[in-house]
């Protein structure tokens, strides 16, 4: 991709690429690049939902105009939930490939846990706050409960990009090694 | 409403990560080049988006149902490329690509190919127009010499003499 963009750029034509694997685009090298945490063959997001694909590709143009750095790669905010995708109504009756309920499972649980350690970021922000306030205060205790807060906003990006990361590539690979396996794809 | 960007950081665990990537590629496929830009080119976008022909690219494998598939049975890939009318009914349209589950852009390319929203866009007025030809490849090229010394200038050149201000570039 990127070679056949950097000449493209070369031509006096302004581009921008799309990447799910920001690793190879960052080392082949590309003018302006997005990075979406989404499946490969789903950049723009879903099968059959106009609105939400309309709001990425907006995005990504939008961030075009904006980049102003050659070879800077951004990331979209958005976080793949999916596995696999769910039946639109439009298409139902069409085949959805292999179904894996306990990786659905797992990304369900993924969700709840990203949602709790949220909570529980709040309540600690929420306590630093307090022990900024309190009438006399303790030595170091607003300072360390901020730490604290720190690391669980930490916690929440392991959990929503790493691992949500690791189990979407996971499950698309083996997807598509069982629809490969079965002629799905020619 | 706008999206919020960061920045992505191209630090030494993602360097590694390429390099596994790499010597994974270069033991499955023989003939496997690592050829990366030497430099970065850039062409500033000085008009807003409403002014802006925009244009589209894709690794996926799209081409016309009528038109001749990628060669995925190749060893060495398919370095070729297909032209698709930007006019064209995206029904039409088929993914020829063993190397990611297409499944849902077999239903609805736009998730891949958003050739649809891009018109709508066009409609609203968020960007000025769409040029009158997108371009496919089918990114599998483990050698990717022709596709460097061949398919990209003629790409380059079409995109230009087609008026293209922006193109917007995804992958399979």
């Amino acid at each position: 991709m990127g070679l056949v963009q950097n000449q493209i750029e070369g031509a006096g034509v302004s581009t921008i690429s799309m990447t799910v694997q920001p690793h190879i685009t960052g080392s082949v090298g590309a003018p302006r690049a997005a990075y979406i945490r989404y499946p490969a063959g789903n950049q723009l997001g879903e099968a059959g939902k106009p609105q939400q694909q309309r709001a990425i590709v907006t995005a990504v143009l939008e961030a075009a105009s904006q980049i102003e750095r050659p070879g800077s790669i951004i990331e979209l905010p958005y976080r793949w939930r999916r596995f696999p995708v769910q039946e639109e109504p439009r298409f139902l009756g069409e085949s959805m490939g292999p179904r894996h309920p306990q990786v659905e499972a797992i990304g369900e649980s993924l969700d709840q846990l990203v949602n709790l350690a949220k909570d529980y970021q709040s309540y600690l922000e929420k306590r630093v706050a307090d022990a900024a306030a309190a009438e006399p205060s303790i030595a170091g205790l607003e300072r360390t409960l901020a730490t604290q807060a720190q690391r669980v906003e930490h916690l929440v990006d392991v959990l929503d990009g790493e691992a949500l990361d690791q189990l979407r590539e996971i499950a698309n690979a083996i997807a598509t090694l069982e629809l490969r396996a079965t002629g799905k794809f020619v | 409403m706008p999206a919020e960007y960061k920045d992505w950081v191209f630090d030494e665990s993602e360097k590694t990560k390429y390099q596994t990537w790499m010597d994974r590629i270069k033991t499955g496929h023989t003939g496997t080049q690592d050829v990366r830009n030497q430099r970065i080119n850039w062409t500033p976008l000085e008009k807003p988006l409403s002014q802006c022909t925009v244009s589209l690219f894709t690794t996926g494998g799209v081409h016309l149902s009528s038109d001749k598939a990628f060669d995925v049975a190749s060893a060495h890939g398919d370095w070729t490329f297909r032209q698709v009318p930007a006019n064209i009914d995206t029904a039409h349209l088929a993914v020829t690509h063993t190397h990611y589950n297409h499944v849902d852009a077999d239903r609805d390319v736009n998730c891949m190919f958003p050739l649809d929203r891009l018109r709508e866009l066009a409609g609203q007025g968020v960007i000025g127009g769409i040029a009158p030809n997108a371009y496919s490849i089918m990114g599998f090229n483990p050698d990717p010499a022709r596709l460097i010394e061949e398919t990209a200038p003629e790409l380059a050149r079409r995109y230009q003499e087609e008026g293209a201000d922006l193109v917007l570039m995804t992958c399979g």
